[in-house]
């Protein structure tokens, strides 16, 4: 799989002129996100490409490469796919669509599996976009996806579904290792992939989305060892029978029954979200936090509806909410004035008085000496005052425990604070109950941890 | 592939290590009436045919028959309704568990992920709340306590109106035990339903199965 995610050289099938050409995207991605190894454009007409030549077949290029992206119609891959194995490629992408899912595309997938199977190649797909290494840039990949170097690996059975957790994310300041649309899965499945990903060092936490599949068996086993040394997040869609149903038009696998699937998830100890959304949140959670010790939050503001809405999902999550001590509760009045009108428990509500960075910063650093297990600091943005953002980052540096920020604000307004705490890892969400999902998935890995006795 | 009434599967069952509430084929009036007198009145009398997988649906059930008299009128209207849908059909004699937690336990064989078994609240709950939970054959301990605990409705199980709580170590013991034979005896489908819990105790009130083989 080394080879497959990091070539020396990619030869492209199918390329044309003209930024409408599949064959061109895919190659202006390659060259473009900076790809360090030899490329081939493969073209009868064209004489070259982006100022790279272009080579008439595969068998007049100068070497075999180890990559091929094949960028031909779905008859037209099978034969080019045949002529790769017998050049001895090893690796290939067909992104072309019009097999199992449709009728008479059986049979030519079987085919692709045959052909497979003769000379030992690992195809991605088809009915893919491609995938793309992002930290080793390598994108053999024909459509856009906005995102940058990090440590989150999407597996998505949907190009489309795919790409928009990968966009949730950027929106969020996470980064991937890899992209892979696995498509039809004729040759890779996810349990190839899974197996790959737990020893890629530039893995720290998958993602995947899936319709369905047609070796649950393998998938359960791969998921579990993978769940056991990366925390592992999944969006299955198919609440519905209808969407069950139109899941397996679209990929061609007989998908089971969604509580099946969710069953299998959590036996395997991967978390399960509900939308691409909350896997989003869940992968940002999962990749930026580290686990907590124990249950025990301590929501800190100076403004209480929004920790109360946060309160309200935490406990969903089963979080606890602990109350102050009388010690802690003291140290809280002293720095915020004794005769503040407030009742100090948990959610800390500094009212007032708590928008001052000499006020908030002093009672979050006494909150951390307390016997929490995670925070939860919500800052309401305001223009005028200086959010400590300096402060927050020191904070962190001085504890081990996970810490969230919860700005209420616009993102426009608060980018620059949001990506200053983020590269000094803390996670910022712009709702109490996105901070809240952030910390119940985190929660939730912590349990799985536990229960399996993978905690070491 | 062979398929075992409530009769062979409780035999089945009880030869496995599990509790069920014996049960016995009856044919005539005159057997019913035999039966009764050694288990004892309250009795239920259920029909047993093939073509009736759905027993309660079609009115193959009575409940609660608590002297001859019931059993007689019962016996003689089931006949009845019961050889119109089979002429074949024969009747089942068994005795009437007390109240208890209906719970339900299933095993089945799915097209991706092999056998699988379910858990969930039984009787008449499972249709109207669905509220079951599933795990891939073979479950350790710790899966079956995620079964029992991911029920929306696990507080009936923490004892309600009179009901004592259910022991939640018994469940997985249950529950481990139906995971292991299914995979050592080739079970294809099991479905038992109700399995009525009393504390500690889970007693098989129906079932029916399906094996792998000939």
């Amino acid at each position: 799989m080394e080879d497959l995610f990091n070539p020396t050289s990619v030869a492209l099938v199918g390329v044309r002129e003209g930024q409408l050409s599949v064959g061109f995207n895919a190659l202006l991605n390659l060259v473009g996100h900076g790809y360090r190894g030899r490329v081939y454009p493969v073209s009868p007409r064209i004489k070259e490409l982006l100022g790279i030549p272009c080579y008439p077949a595969l068998a007049s290029l100068p070497e075999v490469p180890q990559l091929v992206m094949i960028l031909v119609n779905h008859r037209k891959a099978v034969d080019i796919l045949e002529e790769c194995g017998a050049l001895g490629v090893k690796n290939a992408v067909i992104v072309a669509g019009g097999y199992k899912e449709f009728k008479e595309g059986r049979e030519l997938e079987e085919r692709i599996k045959k052909i497979c199977s003769i000379y030992g190649i690992k195809l991605v797909g088809p009915n893919t976009l491609g995938f793309a290494n992002v930290r080793g840039g390598v994108w053999p990949f024909f459509w856009h996806m906005k995102t940058r170097p990090g440590s989150v690996a999407l597996l998505s059975q949907s190009g489309g579904v795919g790409l928009t957790v990968a966009h949730l994310l950027c929106e969020e300041g996470v980064g991937l290792s890899k992209w892979v649309g696995v498509g039809n899965r004729t040759v890779l499945e996810f349990a190839d992939y899974m197996d790959y990903l737990a020893t890629d060092d530039d893995t720290k936490t998958v993602g995947l989305f899936v319709e369905g599949t047609e070796d649950g068996r393998r998938f359960f086993q791969a998921a579990r060892a993978l769940a056991r040394v990366k925390p592992v997040a999944v969006y299955k869609v198919g609440e519905r029978e209808e969407v069950d149903r139109a899941a397996q038009t679209h990929t061609g696998s007989m998908a089971g029954s969604k509580v099946v699937y969710s069953g299998a998830f959590r036996q395997a100890g991967v978390v399960e979200a509900s939308s691409p959304r909350e896997l989003a949140i869940a992968l940002k959670a999962l990749d930026m936090l580290p686990l907590p010790r124990g249950d025990r939050l301590c929501v800190l503001t100076f403004t209480a509806g929004p920790s109360i809405v946060a309160m309200d999902k935490l406990l969903g999550w089963v979080w606890k909410i602990p109350s102050l001590d009388r010690v802690a509760r003291e140290g809280v009045y002293r720095i915020i004035g004794q005769g503040t009108p407030v009742d100090v428990n948990n959610p800390v509500d500094m009212t007032g008085p708590g928008f001052l960075p000499e006020v908030y910063v002093p009672v979050a650093r006494l909150l951390l000496k307390e016997a929490f297990d995670a925070y939860l600091f919500l800052w309401s943005w305001n223009s005028n005052i200086r959010m400590p953002v300096e402060e927050f980052l020191m904070l962190k540096g001085e504890t081990d425990k996970p810490m969230v920020v919860v700005i209420l604000g616009v993102k426009e307004e608060v980018l620059g604070q949001m990506e200053r705490l983020q590269e000094g890892g803390i996670p910022v969400f712009l709702t109490p109950e996105d901070g809240a999902l952030a910390l119940g998935f985190l929660l939730r890995r912590k349990r799985i941890m536990e229960r399996k006795g993978w905690l070491t | 592939m062979a398929y075992l009434g409530e009769v062979e599967a409780k035999a089945f069952l009880a030869e496995e290590g599990l509790s069920v509430n014996p049960t016995f084929r009856v044919d005539t009036l005159d057997e019913a009436r035999e039966r009764a007198e050694v288990l004892g009145y309250p009795v239920v009398l259920k029909v047993s045919s093939p073509k009736i997988l759905h027993k309660s649906d079609v009115g193959g059930v009575v409940l609660g028959i608590s002297h001859e008299t019931g059993l007689e009128e019962a016996f003689l209207s089931l006949e009845k309704r019961m050889r119109s849908i089979d002429p074949q059909a024969s009747f089942t004699i068994q005795p009437q568990l007390p109240p208890g937690l209906e719970l339900v336990v299933g095993v089945s064989t799915d097209p991706s992920f092999g056998r699988i078994i379910m858990f969930g609240l039984g009787g008449i709950w499972v249709e109207v709340l669905r509220d079951v939970s599933f795990r891939l054959v073979p479950i350790e301990e710790r899966d079956a306590l995620d079964m029992v605990e991911e029920l929306k409705g696990k507080r009936l199980l923490e004892g309600f109106r009179g009901i004592a709580p259910l022991d939640k170590e018994a469940v997985v013991r249950f529950l481990c035990r139906v995971s292991r034979l299914s995979e050592a005896r080739g079970v294809r489908e099991m479905d038992l339903n109700p399995v009525m819990g009393y504390g500690d105790r889970l007693v098989v009130a129906d079932a029916r199965l399906v094996l792998e083989g000939p």
